[in-house]
C-alpha cells in the first residue's frame, strides 16, 4: 500500500485504537473530563495530520506521541489556573479490584515525565526508542526515567 | 498498640516480575474498561463530526479561494494591460455559493456572513455570527422571547420570521403520519411529517412546534444528526388555509428554512459525555439482576437480558410530571417464553435501580 498519502490511515483504523488512548490518558491526567478531552483532543488532531503518517504500521506510536504532546500542553495550561500536582483528586476506577486501584495511586504519584515514560513502555508497550521520541527527549533519559519511575513504584506498592 | 495488619498486604518490594505483571494486569483492566466505556461516549463520534466539518470547510474554502484568485488574476490582467477600467462587478461573496433560494427573503439588519451551503442550499452561517434582526422589515423573533406573542397576535397568514434550536436528540422528525388532505385532531390538515419542535435554547427550555401543513413546500428542515444541536431561522405563517378548527389559528406553520446556522455540539451531550465515578455496564447489569431477582414477579429468576444501554438525559419520573433525573444504564430483559419484557434503570453514577416499569421513563 502506498504510504502518505491522504486517507492512508482510515477512521476505521484510528478509532479503533480510542480504547488505548483512553486507557493511557487515564493514567497520563488527573480527571476523567481531562482524559476525555485528551482523547477527543488527540483524534481530532490525527485525523487532521493523518497524511503525515508515513508508516501505517507505527500508527499506535504515532497517536500515543500525539496524545503525550497534548497531556503535557493540558498539563501546562493547568497549571497556569492551579496546580494540581500533589493533589489525588478523581481516579479513574478501572473496576472493583483493590490492586488496580493501588497500581493506578502508584502511577499517579510519579512526577510527570516519569509517569508519562512509564505509561508509554511498561503499560501501552512502547519500545523506548518510540517512548524517547513520544517525549521528546533522548533513549538515555527515557531508561534513567523508566529506572526511577519503576523503584520508585517498587516502593510505593511495597 | 499494635495496628492491625491488612490480609494480603506486604512490606516487601514487589520484584522486577511482579511489578510488571500488576502494571500488564492493570492494563489491560484499564484497556477493557475504555473500550466499555467508549461505547457509550460521544468521545469518538464528536471527534470525527469535527473531522468531517473540517473537511467541508477546507472544500468550501478552496472553491471560494479559486474564485477570489481568478478575480485577482482578472483584475491584474486589466490593470497591467493599462486598459480602461471597466466598473468592476464585486466578486461573487462567500455567500452566493449557497444564497437563499429563490422566493425568499432576503435578509437585512446586521448581515450575516454565509460560510457554506448546506446540502439544500440554504447558508450555514458561523455559531458566532448573530442572526440577522430582520428580514424583509419583520423582525425576527426568537421562540420564548417573542415569537410565541406575534403568533398569537397574528390576524392573517403574513410571513413571520422565527427562530430556535433544533436538537438532534428531540423526535422532531416524520413520527405521525397523516394523509393529505385528512384534517389531523388538532384540525390542520397535514403533510406526512407532523411537527418539528422549535427549542429555546441550544440545551433545551421552551418548544414550539412548528407544524407542517398540506400548504408547506416539499423541502421541509433539514435536522442535526443525534449529538448536534443547531439554531435555524424559519419562515412560518398563522391562520393556515389547511387549519379547519379555531384552535389552531394561531400555530405557525412552515414556509421555509431562511438561514441554518453551522451545527454545533448539543450541550447535552457535552455535559454528559464523561460523568465522574460511573459504574461500568457490567456493574449495572449486576445491579439490574439481583433488583429482578429480588422482585416479587412469577419471571423473577427467568429473565434472559436483551441489552443494555447508556440512555442520553433520561429524565426520571411519573410519566408525564418529568421530574429531573440522572444518566442511567437501561437494561433490557425478555421472558425466557419471550412474552413479556422489562426494562431496569440503573444509575450511572452510584448504581441506584429504579423502577422498572417503562411508564415512569421518558426520554424528553
Amino acid at each position: 500500500m502506498e504510504t502518505g498519502e491522504v486517507g492512508a490511515v482510515g477512521d476505521r483504523e484510528l478509532v479503533a485504537l480510542a480504547p488505548v488512548l483512553l486507557a493511557a490518558a487515564r493514567y497520563l491526567v488527573r480527571s476523567e473530563t481531562d482524559a476525555a478531552d485528551l482523547v477527543q483532543a488527540t483524534l481530532e488532531i490525527a485525523l487532521r495530520r493523518r497524511s503525515q503518517l508515513r508508516d501505517p504500521g507505527s500508527l499506535r506510536a504515532w497517536l500515543l506521541a500525539i496524545e503525550t504532546r497534548e497531556a503535557f500542553r493540558l498539563r501546562r495550561r493547568l497549571r497556569s489556573l492551579v496546580s494540581l500536582d500533589g493533589r489525588v483528586t478523581e481516579v479513574a476506577v478501572a473496576g472493583p479490584s483493590a490492586d488496580d486501584l493501588a497500581v493506578r495511586l502508584a502511577v499517579g504519584t510519579l512526577p510527570p515525565r516519569m509517569r508519562t515514560a512509564v505509561v508509554l513502555h511498561h503499560l501501552a508497550g512502547l519500545p523506548v526508542a518510540q517512548t524517547a521520541e513520544a517525549m521528546g527527549v533522548s533513549e538515555n533519559t527515557t531508561k534513567t526515567l523508566l529506572r526511577l519511575g519503576l523503584a520508585r513504584l517498587r516502593e510505593v506498592l511495597a | 498498640m499494635t495496628t492491625p495488619t491488612t490480609p494480603g498486604t506486604s512490606t516487601t518490594p514487589p520484584t522486577d516480575d511482579e511489578l510488571e505483571a500488576r502494571l500488564a494486569a492493570s492494563w489491560e483492566r484499564s484497556l477493557a474498561k475504555a473500550q466499555d466505556d467508549l461505547a457509550h461516549t460521544h468521545v469518538v463520534s464528536v471527534a470525527l463530526a469535527a473531522d468531517r466539518r473540517r473537511r467541508v470547510w477546507r472544500a468550501t474554502g478552496g472553491a471560494l479561494l479559486g474564485v477570489a484568485a481568478v478575480v485577482l488574476v482578472g483584475f491584474a490582467i486589466i490593470v497591467g494591460a493599462g486598459g480602461r477600467r471597466d466598473p468592476v462587478e464585486p466578486p461573487a461573496s462567500p455567500g452566493a455559493l449557497g444564497s437563499p433560494a429563490a422566493g425568499l427573503p432576503t435578509s437585512s439588519g446586521s448581515p450575516a456572513p454565509e460560510l457554506s451551503p448546506s446540502a439544500d442550499g440554504i447558508p450555514y452561517i458561523d455559531p458566532l455570527v448573530p442572526f440577522p434582526t430582520t428580514v424583509d422589515g419583520r423582525p425576527v423573533l426568537p421562540v420564548g422571547r417573542g415569537a410565541e406573542a406575534a403568533l398569537a397576535a397574528a390576524t392573517d397568514d403574513s410571513p413571520v420570521y422565527i427562530s430556535g434550536w433544533l436538537i438532534g436528540t428531540d423526535d422532531w422528525g416524520c413520527a405521525n403520519d397523516f394523509d393529505l388532505g385528512s384534517p389531523a385532531p388538532n384540525g390542520i390538515r397535514w403533510k406526512a411529517c407532523s411537527a418539528a419542535g422549535l427549542r429555546a435554547t441550544a440545551d433545551g427550555g421552551a418548544t414550539l412546534p412548528v407544524y407542517m401543513s398540506y400548504s408547506s413546500p416539499d423541502r421541509l428542515i433539514r435536522g442535526p444528526v443525534v449529538t448536534m444541536a443547531m439554531e435555524v431561522l424559519l419562515r412560518v405563517h398563522a391562520h393556515d388555509e389547511g387549519c379547519l378548527a379555531d384552535d389552531c389559528a394561531h400555530k405557525p406553520v412552515y414556509d421555509a428554512v431562511v438561514q441554518y446556522r453551522t451545527p454545533r455540539i448539543a450541550p447535552t451531550v457535552l455535559a454528559a459525555t464523561m460523568p465522574p465515578g460511573a459504574i461500568t455496564s457490567v456493574e449495572a447489569i449486576a445491579a439490574a439482576d439481583a433488583y429482578l431477582a429480588a422482585s416479587p414477579s412469577p419471571y423473577g429468576d427467568s429473565w434472559v437480558l436483551l441489552r443494555t444501554e447508556l440512555g442520553s438525559r433520561l429524565v426520571v419520573g411519573n410519566a408525564g410530571t418529568g421530574s429531573d433525573g440522572d444518566w442511567v444504564w437501561v437494561v433490557w430483559y425478555v421472558s425466557k417464553d419471550g412474552y413479556y419484557e422489562t426494562t431496569v434503570y440503573v444509575e450511572y453514577r452510584g448504581g441506584a435501580v429504579h423502577e422498572s416499569s417503562s411508564g415512569n421513563l421518558r426520554f424528553p
